[in-house]
């Protein structure tokens, strides 16, 4: 398929056949399926790659992501919808690329409804997530197609390495550039204990985090990679089984790619039932993969490192020095 | 989506501003004056109305004064005036020094309390030539009233009275203004007093700007060109909001307040690029900017501020001359009893020097609530991208220490 050729007759009744065999794919699995489901890390996306992702516009200007889980619906976050702001300036734009370019592919529906979860109260408290109802369905396409959403029984792996994508911030205060792709970063999976492990290393007094029941981290605890203002409501997408499913939505995080602050998203599987039951969108049991290994080693190795020159023994001082110079080279390579 | 991979270092905002206020007068009066709300708001409105007459001449230039500065000036000048001259500048300024010396008093000292202590600097001086028989009342007020302190100093040598100066100057300033006076400023024949007034200003943000995240960015300045200058960026809790001129002409405007939170930045950016400054510049007064308090909101927003430099030194004359204030330069008319019946003196320059550094130094990390700044929505932007005016006011009197238009950082 990679072959440049002529179509002949021949390749032609091959494709049909290979469409129809997409179709019938997608017949079976009516989510969670990307024409073009490739990795990578800290890059523009490819179109299609990402057809669930969705950008939320508030008076024409991007404000958030959010995910399609149905013709109708499209699920963000509670904290994207401030009580102060109209309802009706709301839009979403669906299939859409680059956010500064025209492309025939994307549509732009505005909002029905914005159903903002019970529980939500203020930003970084439970609960940040929302429903939008399109105020009218959209037709799935190449470039718009839902994401599967986890059964409330769901569980990810820790360190499963899922991706976010959003149109945010690439560095804290430095807005992506025009002709703004989409970016798609791939980040391991990090349990909920361990994060708030790591945010309580060198934690300002006064300005506790703590991550929620309904949450769960993803990102690296050296920093660097993550997601940022501007992505919050987006998908962050975990591939189980041939499948993507919206494991979590992007919440928050301190900072942006700050060492020991991982990003925060929205536990999607906790409000399965909430979204079944205002959306009527089946959530989807997630088949095994590998069992769960727990990841606290993630925060602990900090602290015993962080300890052993304390110890006065001689080798960790000159090491230190050492490993703190690889560890500058090595961000400067990764810029 | 970040992929930067850099730990940034903790960043400190900082702003210092030193000021002077230099007034050279061949026999002259003064010291300086400010007073409590209304009274230090027609001191402060006299001075924009100074500002207003000199970007008349220089629309294009950086321009920097202190209202306050110039108001304390004038009270000084009018404790030593009589007559006409007195007349003049009593109706310009809309009040009366004596009886109100109680309360300029209080405004000046609540300028420069402990609070502020570390923020700004104020510092009065008259020079006075050894010749001249200066009447003691009006040292003794200026000094009560402005803080004002007195020398004797012998100008018939102008270089060495320069230096005198100059190095008074830069210590009170800390050594942010070193050079304010040149000697041909001095007539060693004619000049009987000179007067300082020397604001110094150093302010710490309240939420402090990391320097990681100042970037150079693109400006574009009153002349049509783009610049690339140092940007300061920060996500973080501000008052803003908009309004419009009488004309129609929309602009934002945005508080950001110093450490201590009696004393804030105001920044007043038409809304349209295609708006000049001298659109909004008419429009500006105390009660203009008083009224943008009730307009104003607390948002998450994300601020883009050039960090800049500016020094302008003015010569007070002739915007003063245009409002009315003539008398007391004309040494034919010039009445300053008050101050000496020894010889007949009047005013030959006044001289005001200000500079501004904008920086990221502050007192804190980012802010106010530590919850409304871990979102990952993206806030509205405010992007001093292009010409603007700012305020330095202090809050509690509604002194206008600072103002300026920058078109181009």
């Amino acid at each position: 398929m990679a072959q440049r050729a002529d179509l002949g007759p021949k390749r032609l009744k091959a494709v049909a056949i290979l469409l129809l065999l997409g179709s019938f794919r997608s017949g079976l699995a009516s989510c969670g399926v990307a024409s073009q489901a490739r990795v990578t890390g800290g890059s523009s996306a490819v179109p299609g790659q990402w057809p669930w992702q969705v950008s939320i516009l508030f008076d024409g200007t991007h404000v958030c992501g959010g995910s399609l889980v149905s013709e109708k619906w499209v699920l963000s976050a509670a904290h994207c919808f401030p009580r102060e702001h109209q309802k009706e300036m709301y839009e979403v734009r669906l299939g859409a690329h680059q956010l500064d370019s025209f492309t025939p592919e994307a549509e732009v529906r505005t909002v029905a409804h914005v159903l903002v979860h019970p529980s939500y109260q203020q930003e970084g408290s439970q609960g940040d997530i929302a429903l939008l109802r399109l105020s009218s369905p959209v037709s799935f396409s190449r470039y718009i197609r839902p994401i599967c959403l986890p059964a409330a029984n769901a569980s990810f792996p820790n360190g499963l390495q899922c991706t976010v994508t959003g149109w945010g911030y690439v560095a804290s205060s430095v807005s992506l550039q025009a002709p703004r792709p989409l970016q798609q970063l791939e980040v391991p999976l990090i349990s909920r204990e361990t994060c708030n492990c790591l945010y309580n290393i060198n934690v300002k007094p006064g300005e506790p985090h703590y991550i929620q029941q309904d949450m769960v981290c993803a990102g690296y605890v050296k920093g660097g990679k993550d997601a940022c203002q501007g992505d919050s409501g987006g998908p962050l997408s975990c591939p189980v089984g041939g499948l993507w499913y919206l494991a979590g939505i992007v919440s928050w995080g301190d900072a942006c790619g700050a060492p020991n602050r991982p990003g925060v998203y929205t536990l999607t599987s906790t409000y399965a039932s909430w979204i079944h039951h205002q959306a009527e969108v089946q959530p989807r049991v997630v088949g095994q993969t590998q069992e769960s290994q727990p990841d606290i080693g993630l925060c602990r190795n900090h602290l015993a490192f962080a300890s052993a020159p304390a110890r006065g023994r001689l080798g960790p001082i000159l090491l230190l020095p050492l490993a703190l110079t690889l560890g500058l080279l090595h961000a400067h390579w990764e810029l | 989506i970040t992929d930067c991979r850099l730990a940034l270092p903790e960043g400190t905002m900082d702003w210092h501003f030193p000021f002077f206020l230099v007034a050279t007068v061949t026999l002259p009066s003064l010291c300086l004056q400010f007073n409590p709300q209304p009274l230090e708001e027609l001191g402060s409105d006299i001075g924009i109305q100074v500002f207003n007459q000199i970007v008349k001449s220089r629309p294009r230039d950086n321009v920097v004064i202190s209202p306050h500065g110039i108001a304390s000036v004038l009270g000084m000048l009018q404790l030593g005036a009589s007559g006409r001259t007195k007349l003049q500048l009593a109706t310009m300024m809309k009040y009366n020094v004596n009886g109100l010396g109680k309360i300029l008093k209080k405004i000046n000292k609540a300028i420069i309390s402990k609070k502020n202590k570390d923020i700004v600097t104020v510092a009065n001086a008259m020079f006075l030539n050894n010749s001249s028989k200066i009447e003691v009342p009006f040292v003794a007020r200026n000094k009560d009233v402005f803080q004002c302190k007195v020398w004797n100093l012998n100008f018939e040598y102008p270089a060495a009275a320069c230096d005198s100066i100059n190095a008074w100057v830069k210590n009170e300033t800390r050594g942010m203004i070193d050079s304010l006076l040149s000697p041909d400023l001095i007539d060693g024949m004619l000049t009987r007093m000179v007067l300082v007034n020397a604001l110094y200003f150093k302010g710490l943000w309240k939420s402090r700007f990391r320097p990681e995240n100042t970037k150079k960015r693109t400006f574009v300045a009153a002349d049509g060109k783009s610049y690339q200058v140092p940007m300061l960026a920060q996500l973080s809790l501000f008052q803003s909001g908009s309004t419009s001129t009488p004309g129609g002409f929309w602009y934002n405007f945005i508080e950001l307040p110093y450490h201590g939170d009696s004393i804030s930045m105001l920044i007043a950016l038409p809304s349209e690029s295609s708006t000049p400054l001298s659109a909004i510049i008419p429009h500006i007064s105390t009660k203009t900017i008083d009224s943008w308090k009730s307009m104003m909101v607390p948002k998450r927003v994300q601020v883009i501020l050039p960090k800049f430099t500016a020094v302008t030194q003015t010569d007070l004359k002739e915007p003063l001359k245009a409002l009315g204030v003539t008398d007391m330069f004309d040494p034919s008319k010039a009445n300053f009893a008050k101050i000496t019946r020894s010889e007949n003196l009047h005013v030959s320059h006044i001289l005001q020097k200000a500079k501004i550094e904008v920086s990221e130094d502050g007192t804190k990390a980012s802010a106010v609530t530590a919850a409304i700044l871990i979102a990952r929505s993206s806030p509205p932007w405010f992007i001093v991208d292009r010409p603007f005016l700012f305020f330095i006011r202090h809050n509690p009197t509604g002194a206008f220490l600072f103002m300026g238009q920058i078109n181009k950082p």
